[in-house]
This record gives C-alpha cells, sequence and structure tokens, in this order.
C-alpha cells in the first residue's frame, strides 16, 4: 500500500507537469477551433480589454456600473456626464454574480465610487458563469481574485483556460495586443459603454415559458458582493434594465425575482414595469436597448434617482 | 436471482454470512448498471480475507482511466451530434444521417464499456476481480461473435438461464429458431417496453439466425488477426459488414418511436446519400478522436481492455506520458454538459 501511495503521489507530480507543458504546446499550436475545453479570446464582443485598461483614468467616481451586456450597452455614461456625475461602467459579457464579486474585489477600491448601479438580470443568476469567466480571463489580468473565481466555478473550461492564460501573462505575450476602439457595429466610448449603431429589432419571437431559478452559487456570491459594498458605505441601487415585452412576459416567476432582489436592497428598480418602451422602436434584439432606449433608461433612472435624493 | 437459481441448482452455495451477501448485492460498482455479477464468482472474493494488490490496484487504475477516456471524451461527444441528429433527422440529408447512426454507435459503446471499465477498475481497488464485459465487440466478423464480446455479463445470464434451460441449440431446426427468438426478444424487451426495442431484438435475431442455422456460428472464436498488426482484407470486410448490421440495429435503438426509424432509414436510402453530409468543422477533432481510439482498442484487442499491456516493456517515463496524455485529452476535449450513462435507465 506504501509503495502504492509512493507511486500515485509521483505520478500525479510528473503528470500535472506534463498536462501544463502539454495544455500550453497544445494550444500554441493547434487553430483555436480544435481546443474545446481552452477559450481565450483576447478582445472579445463585449471589449472587455478596452475597458480593464481604461479603468486607470477613472479614479474616484461617483457611479460604477456593474452587471451582464445590458450594463455596457444600457447606461450610457456621456448621458450621466451631463448630469456632472464621473461615471465608469464595469459591465462585461454575461457577467454574473461570481464575477461582480471578483470585479469588486479587484477594482472597487480604486474606482472608490459613492453608487454604485448593479443590473440584475435575472438570467444571469440562473447561469454557471463559466462563459462570463472565458471573456475576464483572457481581457482581464490574472491575480489571486482570479484564482478564487476559477475556484467557485470549478470548471474544466475555466481551469485550462486560468493555466494558459497565467502562461501568456507570465511571459508577457499579450502585452502589444491593442482592441480595436471600433468593432464591427459597436464602439467604445470612453469610460467603459458601448455604443452599438442604431438598429431595430424587427421581430415578433414568441418565447417558451420560462421559470428562472437561480443558481445557489450565484446567490450566495450576490449576498457576499452586497455584503461587501455595503462594509465600504457605498450606496447600492439593483436595477433591471428592461427587455422586450415578449421576453419579459416569458418568465412566469417575475413576482418572485423581483421579491428576491427587494428583500437584498431596498433601493430596486425594475425598468421593465417602471417604464414604457417600444420593442420595434427602443431595442436592437430581444433584450438590449438600442440608442433610442439607452436615452430614455437613463433619463428615467436619472430622474428617479433624482427623485429618492441619492443624486442631486 | 442469478443467486436463488444458483443455490437452488446446486451451482452456488449458499452463504451464512449476512455481511458477505449484503456486499454481494450491493456492491457499489456494479449496482447501477454491472456488470451483471454471479454468486460464484464474486461472493467467494468477498468472503475471503483480500490483500492489498500493487499490480491489481495499478491495473485498476489504468482501467478506470480508459473508462473515463471512453465515457468523457468519445461517448459524450458523440452524443452531442449524435442527439442533435437523431432529433432533427428530416433536416439532415441520407449521408450525414449515416454520420448520426455511426456517431450512436460509438456512443452506445463508449459510454456502456467506459462505465463497465470504471466499475471493474474501482473494484480492483478492493481487490475485486469481476467479470469482463466487452471484448472489442466492434471487431467481431459476425453477429454472433459480436454477441460474444457485447455486454458479455447479460449475454451469458441469459444463455444460462433462459437459452440452455430453453433447450439451446440442441433440438430440431425449429426450436432452435424459436430459442434465438426468444432470446433476442426477451433481451429487447429487458431494454423496455417500447416497440423499437422490441425490433431492435428482432433484428439482431434475424441477423444471427443464419449463422445459426448453417452451423457457422462458433466460426470466429479467437481475437481477430491474434499476434498480427493487421487484419486479413477477408477480416476487414466481415467487421465492417458485422459494425454496419449492429449500426442498422442501434438506430431502432435510439430512436424515440418506429415511425421515426424507419423515417431515419428511408431518408438514408434516399438520393441525399450521395451528397457531401453536413457537419460542421467542430465535428473534425472528434473525428480524430474517434481514428485515436480505434487505433488503441486494435492494438490492444488481445488484452482484457486495450491499454492494459501498453508499455509495459517499455520505459516507466514512456508508459508514464502516454497515460498523462489520455489524461491531457481527456481535459482538453471533454463534455462538459453532464450526460447521463444511457444504461444507468434499463
Amino acid at each position: 500500500m506504501k509503495r502504492f501511495l509512493k507511486y500515485c503521489i509521483i505520478f500525479i507530480s510528473f503528470t500535472t507537469l506534463f498536462y501544463l507543458v502539454g495544455l500550453i504546446v497544445y494550444t500554441i499550436f493547434l487553430p483555436s477551433g480544435l481546443t474545446k475545453n481552452i477559450q481565450y479570446h483576447l478582445g472579445g464582443i463585449g471589449q472587455m480589454n478596452s475597458r480593464i485598461k481604461n479603468i486607470k483614468d477613472f479614479k474616484n467616481c461617483d457611479i460604477v456600473f456593474l452587471g451582464s451586456s445590458h450594463t455596457y450597452r444600457g447606461f450610457d455614461n456621456r448621458i450621466f456626464s451631463k448630469e456632472n456625475l464621473k461615471c465608469f461602467n464595469l459591465g462585461s459579457s454575461s457577467q454574473t454574480p461570481i464575477q461582480t464579486e471578483m470585479l469588486v474585489d479587484k477594482y472597487v477600491d480604486f474606482l472608490n465610487p459613492k453608487t454604485i448601479i448593479y443590473e440584475v438580470y435575472p438570467i444571469t443568476f440562473t447561469e454557471d458563469g463559466v462563459e462570463s469567466a472565458l471573456d475576464l480571463l483572457a481581457n482581464d489580468p490574472i491575480d489571486r481574485n482570479t484564482l478564487k473565481m476559477v475556484l467557485k466555478l470549478n470548471h474544466i473550461k475555466v481551469y485550462n483556460t486560468f493555466l494558459y492564460g497565467y502562461f501568456r501573462q507570465l511571459f508577457s505575450m499579450d502585452k502589444d495586443f491593442t482592441e480595436a476602439q471600433k468593432n464591427d457595429e459597436d464602439t467604445y466610448i470612453d469610460g467603459g459603454f458601448v455604443e452599438k449603431k442604431l438598429t431595430y429589432y424587427d421581430r415578433d419571437s414568441q418565447y417558451v415559458s420560462k421559470h428562472l431559478g437561480f443558481n445557489k452559487n450565484q446567490i450566495l456570491a450576490f449576498d457576499r458582493t452586497l455584503n461587501k459594498l455595503k462594509q465600504r458605505g457605498i450606496n447600492i441601487i439593483l436595477v433591471q434594465a428592461p427587455v422586450t415585452h415578449h421576453l419579459y412576459q416569458s418568465f412566469s416567476n417575475t413576482f418572485e425575482t423581483d421579491n428576491f432582489f427587494i428583500t437584498r436592497n431596498s433601493n430596486y428598480f425594475n425598468f421593465n414595469k417602471l417604464m414604457q418602451v417600444d420593442d420595434h422602436q427602443h431595442f436592437f434584439d430581444a433584450d438590449h436597448l438600442n440608442q433610442n432606449g439607452v436615452q430614455i433608461f437613463n433619463s428615467s433612472l436619472i430622474d428617479l434617482l433624482k427623485q429618492k435624493g441619492i443624486i442631486k | 436471482m442469478s443467486y436463488i437459481i444458483d443455490v437452488y441448482k446446486n451451482k452456488a452455495q449458499p452463504t451464512k454470512d449476512f455481511i458477505a451477501y449484503a456486499v454481494f448485492v450491493s456492491f457499489f460498482p456494479l449496482l447501477v448498471a454491472g456488470p451483471i455479477e454471479r454468486a460464484g464468482h464474486l461472493l467467494p472474493q468477498i468472503l475471503k480475507k483480500r490483500n492489498f494488490n500493487f499490480d491489481f490496484a495499478v491495473d485498476g487504475l489504468k482501467q478506470i482511466l480508459w473508462g473515463l477516456f471512453k465515457k468523457l471524451v468519445i461517448a459524450d461527444n458523440c452524443a452531442e451530434y449524435a442527439n442533435q441528429i437523431f432529433n432533427n433527422q428530416a433536416t439532415y440529408s441520407g449521408s450525414t444521417l449515416v454520420f448520426g447512426a455511426v456517431f450512436f454507435s460509438f456512443q452506445i459503446y463508449c459510454d456502456f464499456s467506459g462505465y463497465s471499465d470504471i466499475a471493474i477498475g474501482s473494484a480492483k481497488l478492493f481487490g475485486i476481480d469481476l467479470l469482463r464485459n466487452f471484448a472489442f465487440p466492434y471487431f467481431s466478423r459476425d453477429i454472433a461473435e459480436f454477441w460474444r464480446r457485447w455486454h458479455i455479463s447479460l449475454s451469458s445470464w441469459f444463455k444460462d438461464y433462459l437459452y440452455i434451460p430453453l433447450g439451446g441449440s440442441n433440438g430440431s431446426t425449429l426450436v432452435k429458431v424459436r430459442n434465438i427468438f426468444v432470446i433476442f426478444l426477451v433481451s429487447g424487451f429487458w431494454h423496455g417496453a417500447n416497440w423499437t426495442f422490441i425490433v431492435w431484438g428482432l433484428l439482431n435475431a434475424s441477423f444471427f439466425l443464419p449463422l445459426l442455422l448453417l452451423n457457422k456460428n462458433r466460426k470466429n472464436i479467437a481475437t481477430v488477426a491474434t499476434g498480427k498488426i493487421f487484419p486479413s482484407l477477408r477480416d476487414a470486410m466481415n467487421m465492417i459488414i458485422t459494425f454496419s448490421l449492429t449500426t442498422f440495429a442501434w438506430i431502432f435503438f435510439r430512436s424515440e418511436s418506429l415511425h421515426q426509424a424507419f423515417a431515419f432509414i428511408g431518408n438514408i436510402f434516399s438520393v441525399s446519400f450521395f451528397s457531401i453530409p453536413d457537419i460542421s468543422k467542430k465535428v473534425v477533432p472528434l473525428l480524430g478522436l474517434i481514428i485515436f481510439f480505434i487505433s488503441i482498442e486494435w492494438f490492444g484487442r488481445e488484452n482484457q481492455y486495450a491499454i492494459s499491456h501498453i508499455g509495459l516493456r517499455k520505459h516507466y517515463l514512456i508508459r508514464w506520458s502516454f497515460f498523462s496524455f489520455i489524461l491531457l485529452l481527456i481535459g482538453v476535449y471533454m463534455q462538459t454538459t453532464e450526460t447521463p450513462f444511457i444504461y444507468f435507465q434499463f
């Protein structure tokens, strides 16, 4: 038995080294389509690479926005700056509470905001958070907070991409990479917002009724994040950005989800109920506002925050 | 059930050790999907004192590793495409449906034999030697050989407790035919109360019958091309034909209904059979992995499982590198969405 355990330990050490070297060699030499469980995409659809590099210019903000693509496509800091508010948009693609927690741990002390507007799209609470983590692993510097997130997700794709990303970071392989500010129909705006070329949603898709069951790990991460922000004395506003009527009506338990958020934080505003937007005039797809929609949504939010005395 | 029958027929001694009996009926590696053990084989091993055996335990770990590769990499990735093609069969060409059926053939083999390898390997860590369940069935040269190599513990169970009591291959031709159809029908029913399983059983019986009637059902007993690197052209052709027949029968096994199965087969045998298969580039790594898998299975076909003897005469670093490479393939290509074992439902 002793001999068996000894060999097991030696073999595990050998195979760990083999795995690390093999993974790196494999990923470097094979086209990305052939590496199923390593998804390292430098510069992505959410322009997270540019956003992370942009953080250094936004020390001591008035408002920081957190959340999924609804955030970086839904809160235009240019509209807020007309109210003399210095804002930074820290949204990322499919950002779930697990990623939000990591971003808060990493950047909130530097950004030092008075208020955080956290966009809580219920779908992100139902997900495992893997896809969003892959975006961050490629575009956000890896540190111990990243490692904590990786361990929480406990997923082979995340582990592999983390190891490969860390190797690239160690040898500064991405130091010359600069993300294009204009990417197809998207333009990155200083402060984190991504403006999409004005287009209109032209479908009337019907969705199958869906019960949104929240992931236990996401709830825990969400609660931890709120506590961390409260401990720092930051105002927290939870906001649900509007989605198209058909999509919103397909969620069968909106009462329950609203109740979940309101019990976590009394400043919770569901804009699917608070404002009128037109599916075809104010969206470019089923769940993202176009620039016309963003204008209305942001103005309504600013009015509401003024009413509540959160901003002047 | 086999314990009661074996004791009744004096083939096994009843045990008075309740704990040993409880371990026999609830031994965790076997509990969900076999191999189906016999009291005469497993109980004595439980009753005797076991000492830790280094080589046996290492062998167990290797078998678990190969089982994991089969299940996580081959079976689960094949499942993704097989499900996609079977669930949307009307939209695919005949040539693509052939790919779907072949993917399912690999899925079911690797899913079930992968499970068996993991179960047998786990048992080895406890010093227990379980019955072999698969012996490279897709290298069979006829259907009779296939059924001697596929789900061996169930086939031999049916043989001992059903086929032989019915008279086996003794008696008139009519009795032989009846016995073959009974055993394959029961095998179909065992998988579920659905006409698709019944037709699957009947199809296998009809593939088997000519061999029995011509007295050629025991023609291919030894492993194909024993001691050789490549098979003869004749053996290769026979293996391809046998694989095609079993794959054809799997279409019924996989389909939700007979209607779906017949529609699937109808679409295969259409003009679109000659078109270029409609499969995405994402399938390319899977095809490479299947080729790798078949190669390893082929070179290890004379052993209990494919990688049991790989590199035994080589330096340990070469052997370890090979096992680490398998682990790397698992890490890079394993399917990340949970795919339950097919045989858990039976």
